[in-house]
């Protein structure tokens, strides 16, 4: 019989290598796990000491988490893949218009082009327009206007185009 | 160099010229825009820059220039302006943090400084300097304006404005090819000593007060705040 800790070893590296699986006779008992993409999930207490075969048992709950959580993760990292962000390049204070009275030169939902003003940062009395680095749709403006912000702070994100 | 008489102002006249280079693809070579007055003359945060008639009011405009010597322009060209100030006799021109000149306290010239930063850097140097006259300053602050006219006894507005623009254009030219001695000029200049009481005001109308503790390696202002040491990078000295 194998001891718990020998067992939990044998199925971690089982599941950390590309071994489709393998079974094993020891002790009067026999053993056999196997791997499934991509990772076997194997319930111990079944595995061990079943006869002929011990089944490899995806543990229920991880299956739901998997099946529910993938698709939406999946989702959102290519969602974030769409993502450019433009960060500060300066320390500085943020500003979303050319003045107080002026629209801001972007909102969120706004086509922006590359090279088009998003806004100004500035320092010392040097107004320093920022440009878009990237074209697309502005989806977040991070800072509230007359703001502080920090070198490589993020301004906006934008979904790209 | 480019002289209006009056205009909107020198700076929204640089914006068109920058916009039709660009348009055109044409190389613009350094330009000096120059006004006796405007008529929407604006400061920080597009804030009403009083500009009537008997100031001095210029653009120079510059393409090409990098990043750090962009963010040095602030401090390059209050020198530039407090040299061409003392070269008309004034010798107790002072620089309140970051960049106005003031004269026994009082405001004589302010100063503003755009960029874009992009495939072609832009820059727009601002500076209005009182003439014949002091206009009322509407900034929030204690600070009274006072003209090159109170201070200089001999000359009228068209010979000082012909060695403040000659001067100040030679010190621009000569401060962004090597800014290092213009910065420790502004620095020497500065009219702040360590441990004077002092306000800051934020753009979003917040008030600091604190003692001032010098500046960093950037020009930002220290300010020690109830024992603790505060930067800032932008913001109004108001008292």
């Amino acid at each position: 019989m194998f001891k718990f800790d020998e067992l939990c070893e044998l199925i971690r590296l089982v599941g950390s290598s590309n071994v489709a699986g393998f079974e094993i006779e020891h002790a009067g008992g026999r053993l056999r796990i196997e791997g499934k993409a991509p990772a076997p999930v194997v319930s111990h207490a079944q595995a061990v000491g079943q006869a002929p075969a011990a089944a490899m048992i995806e543990a229920p709950s991880m299956v739901a988490e998997s099946d529910g959580a993938a698709p939406a993760a999946a989702a959102q990292a290519a969602a974030d893949e769409d993502l450019h962000y433009v960060v500060s390049p300066i320390v500085g204070t943020f500003y979303r218009a050319p003045n107080p009275d002026a629209d801001p030169y972007t909102r969120v939902g706004d086509a922006v082009n590359g090279g088009e003003t998003l806004c100004i940062i500035e320092a010392m009395k040097l107004m320093n327009e920022i440009e878009s680095d990237a074209a697309g749709t502005i989806v977040k403006v991070y800072p509230e206007n007359a703001q502080p912000v920090e070198f490589g702070e993020r301004l906006f994100a934008i979904r790209l185009s | 160099m480019v002289v209006h008489q009056q205009i909107d102002s020198t700076h929204a006249w640089a914006l068109r010229l920058i916009e039709q280079a660009e348009s055109e693809e044409i190389v613009l070579p350094t330009t000096m825009a120059v006004a006796g007055q405007q008529e929407h003359g604006h400061g920080r945060a597009g804030r009403l820059w009083e500009s009537p008639p008997g100031g001095l009011y210029l653009s120079w405009i510059a393409a090409g220039l990098d990043a750090p010597t962009i963010a040095s322009l602030p401090m390059v060209a209050a020198a530039a302006v407090h040299t061409a100030i003392s070269a008309l006799g004034i010798d107790r021109a002072e620089i309140k943090w970051p960049n106005d000149i003031l004269v026994g306290g009082r405001k004589l010239a302010g100063l503003l400084v755009h960029s874009r930063l992009g495939v072609t850097n832009w820059v727009t140097v601002g500076i209005g300097i009182n003439i014949d006259r002091a206009p009322t300053i509407r900034d929030g602050s204690t600070t009274r304006a006072v003209s090159i006219a109170d201070l200089v006894p001999n000359g009228d507005f068209l010979s000082w404005s012909e060695i403040l623009i000659r001067i100040i254009a030679e010190e621009l030219r000569a401060g962004v090819t090597s800014p290092g001695e213009h910065v420790a000029r502004w620095r020497e200049h500065l009219h702040h000593r360590s441990g004077d009481e002092m306000i800051v005001r934020g753009a979003d109308g917040s008030q600091a007060r604190g003692r001032f503790a010098g500046l960093t390696g950037e020009g930002h202002l220290r300010l020690v705040i109830d024992g603790v040491e505060r930067v800032f990078s932008s913001g109004d000295v108001i008292e």
